[in-house]
């Protein structure tokens, strides 16, 4: 595969034209195999699957990592800016491993120790560009380390690492890390060259010494071990062709630093920590509400206090799965599998579906849970600069890691393929984690939904629902991926009492996909009138938003700077033309019913 | 999943609930009932896992088959609040340690102190000592073990997930025990158990608890 074939670089170039980045990587160009397979029966092993490259950079951007600027530039400029970062990066882990491991103690000025040794570990960065015959990168060296002295100054990264415990200090700690060590012995990962033991207890252990109030749990090895294969194989399946400044980020000598800023972009960015950190009181008489009005377990509300999961599972139970299947509700609910919510869903959400799904599912369902992840910070964040309003940050966590980061400022036009997110809403219901993680939790168990029908004890019940993997290794993840985006963003409905909606919850192009193969079999009565139903929400969506940006577009030419209505004038334009694309859907649609 | 032979009706299911401290082999334990198979580094549970197996019992008059339905608990998980969903209406609970190591066995003391506060009288505990293959590492003696089945009154057993010993034989005499104590009995629905299952989740552990025992 050639650099200008990848997805990266097609969601570059797209990115360099009309500032869309994420609609690129996920209309499936990421997802589908490169080379049409005619034989529909070998999945995509992986190892040699060339989008790991892109992916491995996406993953980046999306957990803002690496960052992309605001204005349309080159991608060389683009590309260009991610190496001082990255190797400023590569130097923090090199200091910070390097300060665990020794710990300094008797110490007074953590940040002199720091700064000494992250200019080592750029010395040392530059001896690797050299030997590797990477010279034209050195200048970003330079660059690298006066980010690290000017993030010196204006953060308190330095002194939350002299705050982190060292590993002698107390036997508890001793005690995580032999757990650690012995949970990496004993994954599936084992035995995969690509996952090397010692990389992913350095950068287990190193993250746990910087985040002492979560600390380590079971389950965030595998996370870690799919950061470190997604860069072990993004360096096999590099272009050879890739500007020097892409290929040094899939740089094999420092995956394991790499591989760091992925897992804790997962923990930290994309929030994931949260649902491990067991005493995290959501502090939302809000969501209690919303769950004693939602639920039948009105039980559950009384409680004095929840977790972070364990809202999120309530959430999924009582609010999502109530609206796309009541059927499945109400048999969850009158075999008592709601009591026992705590027994399966914690893993299916707090490992990412790392044992729920095979590697080839797991990575594209990543892609399409990060991306939208992005795509919504990135609109929040347009929002929020539009208003004038920095501080309306309703997950406190990703705020504050944002204040202290490059904050990507693509506008993400992804008006045609994901429904937009109603920040409200959002804001309303407090879920502290991705609505599209969530969704894929439903679209999984709509997808096992008969088999979970025909079983009425709870015994047989849980250990359907623990099983691994949990969906055939043949299911087509995309699709999971795409239903699930369709849920996470649906609005509550009702309740309307059918058995089989998952042919009708869909984005509109899906529909009308369905809808086509659908004509074989014909609809039923029930069947069609949500057919209908969706198709007035699509309509009613549209109508919303075209309405949304005239009301901005009023409101921008009273300001009178010439250059912003420009670009609020381009970015609108995208928005009607999504949604003018989706209504073409639905005319297809329509002309089919 | 499914190695264990299809329920039939005459089947008496037992709720077996097994805990322990992490990587002491429960998970091993039971796959090597259920599956009579090993696998050397069985990944850790997150969460729970579920698995059962049908034993009949020829030697009883008249001859009856148990389906023990295996609750397999996580060793690590903080969640400690979820323990009693998983005790609750258990027949039989299995508290595992590792003879190779002494932490293990206090870990234990700490499952059997919470059994005896929390689940019912009824329950039959074991304590179960697994690795006993690995007899050169060994640094709980047998006569430990016994000692404090002998002083809680438990059941008690060395097992081997990897070589087998002992394992099937462990669930054998629980069956039996379970029997001769009337905890289950042929005939008895199956609801009269299951009814414990629907306490509130209000009723679970206080938060304050949760905390105290957190192992970090």
């Amino acid at each position: 595969m050639k650099w200008c074939d990848t997805p990266l670089y097609h969601a570059l170039k797209s990115l360099d034209l009309n500032r869309r980045l994420v609609s690129a990587s996920l209309d499936g160009s990421l997802a589908e195999p490169a080379v049409d397979d005619s034989d529909s029966t070998t999945l995509p092993n992986g190892i040699d699957d060339p989008h790991y490259f892109s992916r491995s950079v996406l993953w980046r951007i999306f957990l803002s990592v690496l960052t992309v600027p605001y204005t349309g530039t080159s991608i060389d400029n683009v590309v260009a800016s991610w190496c001082p970062r990255l190797f400023a990066l590569r130097a923090q882990y090199a200091s910070q491993k390097q300060q665990f491991h020794q710990c300094y103690p008797e110490f007074g000025n953590v940040d002199e120790v720091a700064s000494t040794m992250e200019d080592m570990a750029l010395a040392e960065v530059d001896e690797v560009l050299v030997t590797q015959n990477r010279q034209s990168l050195r200048g970003s060296v330079g660059l690298a380390r006066l980010m690290l002295t000017m993030s010196c100054a204006t953060n308190s990264r330095r002194s939350s690492i002299g705050k982190g415990k060292s590993p002698l200090e107390s036997c508890s700690d001793q005690v995580a890390e032999d757990i650690i060590s012995l949970d990496i012995k004993r994954t599936y990962l084992t035995n995969d060259p690509e996952v090397p033991h010692h990389s992913l207890f350095n950068i287990l252990t190193v993250w746990r010494w910087l985040h002492p109030v979560i600390g380590y749990h079971q389950g965030m090895h595998e996370i870690a071990g799919i950061c470190l294969q997604v860069l072990s194989r993004a360096a096999v399946a590099m272009p050879d062709d890739c500007p020097p400044e892409v290929a040094e980020c899939a740089n094999a000598a420092f995956r394991e630093a790499d591989a760091y800023y992925l897992f804790d972009g997962i923990m930290s960015t994309f929030g994931l920590a949260e649902l491990f950190h067991a005493t995290t009181v959501v502090g939302s008489q809000n969501l209690r509400t919303n769950v004693g009005n939602f639920g039948d377990g009105g039980s559950l509300s009384e409680r004095p206090a929840m977790t972070a999961l364990e809202s999120v599972c309530e959430h999924v139970a009582f609010h999502m799965l109530r609206d796309h299947s009541t059927t499945l509700y109400h048999h969850l609910a009158n075999t008592n599998m709601f009591d026992k919510l705590l027994v399966f869903l914690p893993r299916w959400i707090r490992n990412m579906f790392t044992r729920e799904l095979t590697m080839p599912q797991l990575v594209i369902v990543w892609d399409g849970v990060f991306g939208v992840f992005y795509n919504d910070e990135v609109r929040r964040e347009d929002r929020r600069r539009h208003q004038g309003n920095g501080s309306t940050g309703s997950s406190g966590n990703i705020a504050a890691f944002r204040r202290s980061t490059t904050i990507p400022t693509v506008y993400a036009g992804t008006a045609g393929s994901t429904p937009q997110l109603d920040e409200d809403e959002d804001a309303a219901l407090h879920i502290p984690f991705s609505r599209t993680a969530l969704g894929v939790v439903v679209a999984l168990l709509l997808h096992i939904e008969d088999d979970l029908l025909e079983l009425d004890d709870d015994f047989s019940l849980l250990r359907r629902l623990t099983s691994t993997p949990i969906v055939s290794p043949m299911v087509d993840a995309s699709w999971i991926m795409n239903n699930a985006m369709a849920i996470a963003n649906t609005r509550p409905l009702g309740v309307i009492p059918i058995h089989r909606r998952r042919e009708s919850i869909a984005t509109a192009e899906n529909v009308s996909r369905a809808a086509a193969s659908a004509s074989a079999t014909r609809l039923t009565k029930e069947e069609l009138m949500l057919q209908q139903r969706s198709v007035a929400l699509v309509v009613e969506r549209v109508t919303k938003r075209i309405a949304d940006c005239m009301e901005v577009d009023l409101e921008d030419t009273t300001s009178s700077r010439g250059n912003t209505s420009v670009r609020l004038t381009e970015s609108n334009v995208a928005v009607i033309r999504g949604a003018l694309r989706e209504l073409q859907c639905v005319a297809d649609r329509l002309s089919f019913l | 999943m499914a190695s264990a032979s299809p329920t039939r009706a005459k089947d008496i299911p037992a709720k077996i609930v097994v805990l322990g401290e992490s990587a002491v082999g429960k998970s091993s334990l039971a796959l090597r009932f259920v599956r009579r198979d090993f696998i050397p580094n069985q990944e850790a549970t997150i969460g729970a896992s579920f698995l059962s197996r049908s034993v009949s019992l020829v030697d009883e008059s008249p001859p009856v088959t148990i389906k023990f339905e295996i609750w397999d608990t996580a060793g690590q998980e903080r969640y400690r609040a979820l323990a009693p969903m998983y005790y609750r209406g258990a027949a039989g609970a299995l508290v595992v340690y590792d003879i190779t190591s002494a932490d293990s066995l206090r870990k234990a003391e700490s499952w059997i102190g919470e059994l005896r506060r929390n689940a019912d009288p009824q329950t039959v505990v074991v304590l179960v000592g697994n690795k006993c293959d690995l007899e050169s590492m060994r640094q709980v003696s047998i006569q430990q073990g016994q000692d404090l089945a002998e002083k809680e009154e438990l059941l008690f057993y060395e097992t081997s997930a990897k070589d087998g010993t002992n394992v099937d034989a462990l669930f054998t005499n629980l069956g039996k025990t379970l029997l001769s104590r009337g905890v289950i009995a042929s005939g008895v629905d199956r609801r009269s158990t299951m009814s414990r299952n629907l306490q509130p989740p209000g009723s679970r552990t206080p938060k304050s608890e949760q905390q105290k025992r957190c192992d970090c």
